[in-house]
């Protein structure tokens, strides 16, 4: 033999071929929650660093002056905070907010969804994720999630909300709520016991209250299932 | 199941590709399936979520062996990983065969890779059993040509001796 080659095919010889590779399902499954872990980081980087910045520019703004009609001052106020929830300020835009429509079609898999807003199509579904976005979204992939409506269970690896999120109840079972950039997160407890996890993007211009709407009418059937990370 | 042109892609090359590099990885781990089986998904899943960068550069399968290599070199770096063998003395050297000899068996193959370094073997299996040249192979290995192709000659003289019968005979016995 004179080959380093052939040494190398000598040394896979007797090496199990292949093993239970059964398709690229799995490997699909794996790229994805890695998607979603590392978008979900980002957004939440997009978040401390929009905080951040608040908190340096509005005192600053505030420094010495009165602050311009429809400022968030509450933010900047030295009053003590009523619960022990965190408050949050809904950057909301009601005279264009997108309405609650009922959902027409075929339901998702994994859920029984009430209400869609209006105009707005479903980009993709299955058992981790729902996932609507405007038509005229341009990013068409529904692993990406930022600037859409996206309905799914919490995470397998977590097991209840940030405790220091805003209540939020949703039909009557505990929720909580945050913003963190431009995104809207809502978890509550659906009524199967599951933590179910609605993001939506501030854009869509509902309050609070709409989002416990829209998530009020939201059931987790059997075939939901959640993602990890 | 495939909804994106994304997962389209990446599933066709995953299925036109995967088995081979588990293969391949099968020489880096010298053997180890597993290892090589956990390298391969996580080098997978990364592809995955660069999947459009690395596709419009038409560079998946350097990206995914960059990847290889590198979790492979950290993995084995690990102190829990570290088999390194002590001997009191210094083995005699024999003269060193021009060829690796006949009638070697696939597991003493493995074991002499196993006693290369792990950057000397990815410099082995990347040259010699991918055909990649020495550009590449240093491009991937974050090192210089010249490095290559010295950590490539000494894992031959290297295997040649841990497979020359005196000392086959004396370290496999």
């Amino acid at each position: 033999m004179t080959d380093i080659k052939d040494l190398l095919e000598l040394a896979l010889k007797d090496v199990p071929a292949g093993g239970r590779y059964a398709g690229p399902a799995e490997d699909l499954t794996r790229g994805r929650r890695l998607l979603r872990r590392r978008r979900q980081r980002m957004a939440g980087l997009a978040g401390v660093t929009a905080a951040v910045l608040c908190g340096i520019l509005v005192p600053l703004s505030l420094n010495g002056s009165a602050p311009a009609a429809g400022h968030p001052v509450a933010a900047a106020t030295s009053s003590p905070v009523p619960s022990p929830s965190k408050a949050v300020s809904t950057p909301t835009d009601a005279a264009h907010a997108i309405k609650l429509v009922a959902w027409v079609g075929t339901q998702p898999p994994g859920y029984k969804v009430d209400w869609m807003p209006k105009g707005w199509v479903v980009q993709g579904s299955d058992p981790y994720a729902l996932v609507m976005a405007s038509p005229a979204t341009k990013d068409k992939d529904p692993t990406v999630f930022i600037g859409k409506l996206v309905v799914m269970l919490q995470s397998a690896d977590a097991s209840a909300p940030p405790a220091n999120w805003a209540d939020q109840p949703v039909n009557g079972r505990p929720g909580k709520f945050d913003v963190q950039g431009d995104t809207q997160i809502l978890i509550f407890k659906a009524a199967g016991g599951q933590w179910v996890d609605i993001q939506a993007p501030v854009s869509l211009g509902w309050d609070r209250a709409e989002l416990a709407k829209f998530g009020g009418g939201v059931t987790v059937l059997g075939a939901a299932q959640a993602g990890r990370g | 199941m495939p909804r994106s042109s994304r997962d389209e892609e990446f599933s066709a090359f995953v299925t036109e590709r995967r088995t081979g590099l588990v293969r391949s990885a099968c020489l880096l781990t010298a053997g180890d399936t597993h290892l090589a089986e956990d390298l391969v998904q996580t080098a997978l899943a990364r592809l995955y979520v660069a999947w459009p960068k690395v596709r419009r550069a038409g560079t998946e399968s350097a990206y995914v062996w960059r990847i290889i290599v590198n979790a492979h070199i950290d993995e084995v770096r690990r102190p829990s990983r570290r088999k390194e063998r002590h001997v009191p003395e210094v083995p005699d050297r024999p003269a060193l065969p021009e060829t690796f000899p006949d009638g070697l068996g696939g597991a003493e193959v493995r074991n002499a890779l196993a006693a290369l370094p792990p950057g000397m073997r990815a410099a082995v299996v990347l040259r010699h059993w991918l055909d990649l040249s020495v550009g590449e192979t240093a491009d991937l290995m974050n090192c210089s040509e010249g490095t290559v192709k010295s950590q490539t000659a000494k894992a031959a003289a290297r295997l040649r001796e841990l497979l020359s019968p005196a000392v086959a005979e004396r370290t496999y016995p």
